[in-house]
């Protein structure tokens, strides 16, 4: 592994931890009123933000999907729903199109760019799954035993 | 005169680049010095050629420096990319393109940064460029070494200039080819090849004509902001020192300080706009080059970066098979040709006039940074310069596409831009479904334990290289097998589970499905059929442990799965 995805990796992982210790340890407000289905939903939920908000942290600001994560991730917290999903590229259709509805940002980036984002958007994607999984992996581990 | 003023001109690109790993001494000595240059790079690039792991940033890391962590995180990710090899086989660069092509490309397989590729593809296309082939070689050298023979002999070795150079260096890979471009440019103006030699070194467009700056620039933008570039100075320097001082240091002196110049100016600007490509304003002054840096300059300076394309209308020499001696004798012609044009001018409406001004001022003038792109036309085609333009736009394109090839597990044989683009949208799906479905599990998982960070984080990072069993068949494999789950999954979901009884059970169910689901991808991907069925029931065998009275209900779908993946 390069010194780059090791760093990229180890700052993700930190951040990550550290937001599941947040979500899991104030369980006060999702066991009591909730359904215990929904309780996980909501977790699986809240994890998965928190993961992609702690990769694309990690990874920096000075990519394009980075931001428009973030910003993303800001832009929900307040309850806002901005429709800039087909801002900049006008809804283009067929392969690109659904490029640019995966990658975040992407219906403002040209095609040269958001191939660009995307390669860099993989990369942090493959760390992220890489870490997730050995999180996962402890996690089962250590309780079942 | 014109050696002179080439190597005056390289002093000016140095000063503005900075850190120019490639100063690149005269044009007599720019065989010598691609040789020479991929011997140096053959010492201090071997070590960055086995870190590939895959990784556009492996790649990339080695080849700034291992040292450095360039530019924070991915930053660059790409590390001197294939496509290099792409590039130069399908550029007719002769000398440059077989020399580079065959032997460096080989070696760094890895996908490195797009940008790395597309300056390095602009680099290539030139045919010669000693410059740009040093730095190329610095990637490359493990392979192409016995290609090239070693005369690198111009590359200033004066301390001010490795500084340069490693301040250079900071951008990823990218960014080192893009100073290479920029000095070698300058000497090489008549050789670049062919349009789509955009190279945006530090945010500047390199004026390489054929190299792709563009790209490079994004992502030297990008990097830039990171500005790391204490691994990379450390680099830098690895290559400088091989490099002797055989142009007058005064020379070379001047190249970085230009680049130095140009360097520092973009910095702290957004980015560069390329100074450093105005620093190699080749020669191909013949050309028109109003119309095609105008059309060029509003294309390019889309990201805020000043281009301006230069095309030699019927002049391929950067095709024709360039020994040496040819190579030589064309970069003595641009030498002539070349100028640097003033000014670090960042508004690309300068592009035009600094264009023409350099072309028949063709002197050393001041190192300014011109911010150009010079985009050769091809051999019969079209020079107008929209399709010029258009043409660097695709180019660039590709070379993105090649690299993402490299990135995208499986796609080595896949050609085409549509089914590349299809799997390249089917390995994110099954990225983002990975992360679902691993966010879902701790969601199950975690509230069981106590939380130690610290401990937590030591056992992760210590369990994340050592690759567990239970996460083996989904690190390796679940790239490469991305076939929608809905299929499979739904039907488990349909059948396992009539009635929502418990959260538990349903969280066990549905995850129980899911394995099932990803373990059939896997068998799919025929990579380890017999371990992934271990691999599966060991996973299975957790969560039943957890929770005994769930056993039964996880294992009889998943056997049944089994049975039905197993043919």
């Amino acid at each position: 592994m390069s010194a780059t995805t090791e760093q990229l990796e180890r700052n993700f992982t930190h951040r990550f931890l550290t937001s599941l210790r947040r979500i899991n340890s104030p369980d006060s407000k999702t066991t009591t009123t909730h359904a215990a289905g929904l309780v996980i939903r909501r977790r699986s939920l809240r994890i998965k933000r928190a993961a992609y908000s702690s990769m694309a942290r990690a990874a920096g600001s000075h990519r394009a999907w980075t931001r428009a994560l973030l910003s993303r991730a800001r832009s929900q917290r307040r309850r806002q729903q901005h429709d800039v999903h087909r801002r900049r590229q006008g809804r283009e259709m067929g392969r690109a199109g659904k490029l640019r509805g995966l990658v975040p940002g992407g219906s403002r980036m040209e095609m040269g760019q958001l191939l660009e984002e995307t390669a860099h958007y993989v990369q942090c994607l493959a760390v992220q799954v890489r870490v997730m999984q050995a999180v996962a992996d402890h996690f089962s581990s250590s309780s079942s035993m | 005169m014109e050696i002179d003023m080439k190597e005056k001109d390289k002093l000016e690109l140095e000063k503005r680049n900075g850190d120019n790993s490639m100063n690149y001494q005269s044009a007599g000595s720019l065989t010598s010095d691609w040789h020479f240059a991929s011997a140096n790079i053959d010492n201090s690039a071997l070590s960055l050629v086995p870190s590939h792991d895959g990784q556009m940033n492996a790649c990339r890391g080695d080849l700034v420096g291992a040292a450095s962590s360039s530019s924070a995180s991915m930053g660059e990710p790409f590390g001197p990319p294939v496509m290099w090899d792409h590039q130069t086989s399908s550029q007719n660069t002769g000398f440059c393109d077989i020399s580079l092509g065959t032997g460096t490309l080989v070696g760094m397989t890895t996908g490195g940064p797009v940008s790395m590729r597309s300056s390095i593809d602009g680099a290539l296309g030139m045919g010669w460029n000693p410059p740009s082939s040093v730095l190329r070689n610095s990637i490359f050298l493990p392979n192409a070494h016995g290609i090239l023979p070693p005369s690198l002999s111009q590359f200033p070795a004066d301390p001010a200039f490795i500084e340069r150079a490693a301040r250079f260096s900071c951008f990823n890979s990218g960014n080192i080819s893009d100073m290479a471009h920029p000095f070698g440019m300058s000497e090489a103006m008549g050789h670049y090849s062919r349009g789509g030699g955009m190279m945006q070194g530090l945010q500047e467009p390199f004026v390489g004509s054929g190299l792709k700056l563009l790209s490079v620039g994004q992502a030297q933008k990008n990097m830039m902001h990171e500005g790391d570039c204490s691994g990379e100075a450390s680099i830098a320097s690895l290559h400088m020192d091989h490099m002797k001082p055989e142009d007058s240091p005064l020379k070379s002196e001047r190249k970085s300080e230009s680049l130095v110049r140009s360097q520092d100016e973009v910095k702290p600007g957004m980015g560069r706009s390329g100074n450093d490509s105005d620093e190699a304003e080749f020669c191909g002054s013949d050309q028109d080059d109003a119309t095609m840096l105008e059309a060029n300059a509003g294309k390019l300076s889309a990201n805020g970066l000043n281009s301006k394309k230069r095309k030699r209308n019927g002049q391929d020499t950067v095709h024709s098979p360039g020994k040496g001696s040819q190579l030589s004798a064309e970069v003595n012609k641009d030498g002539s040709e070349v100028q640097h044009k003033g000014g670090k001018s960042p508004t690309s409406t300068t592009n035009k006039t600094s264009g023409k001004n350099g072309k028949h001022g063709s002197k050393a003038s001041d190192p300014e940074k011109e911010e150009y792109i010079h985009v050769r036309a091809r051999r019969g085609q079209a020079t107008n310069s929209h399709s010029l333009a258009e043409r660097v736009r695709r180019e660039k394109i590709s070379e993105r596409m090649k690299f993402l090839q490299d990135l995208v597990p499986g796609c080595s044989k896949v050609t085409g831009k549509a089914v590349m683009l299809d799997e390249i949208i089917n390995y994110v799906q099954s990225l983002q479904r990975q992360v679902e479905f691993l966010s879902m599990k701790l969601a199950t998982v975690n509230p069981r334990m106590d939380f130690n960070l610290e401990g937590l984080l030591a056992k992760d990072i210590l369990t994340s290289r050592a690759v567990p069993s239970a996460s083996l068949p989904f690190s390796p494999d679940l790239p490469m097998s991305y076939p929608p789950l809905h299929p499979s999954q739904s039907g488990l979901v349909t059948a396992g589970f009539p009635a929502m009884e418990n959260h538990s059970d349903i969280l066990r169910r549905t995850i129980g499905s899911q394995l099932t689901s990803i373990s059939r991808e896997f068998k799919e991907s025929a990579q380890l059929p017999g371990s992934w069925n271990d691999e599966l029931h060991n996973v299975i065998q957790m969560y039943a442990s957890s929770d005994p009275q769930d056993s039964q209900e996880i294992t009889g779908p998943i056997e049944a799965s089994n049975m039905k993946a197993e043919p």
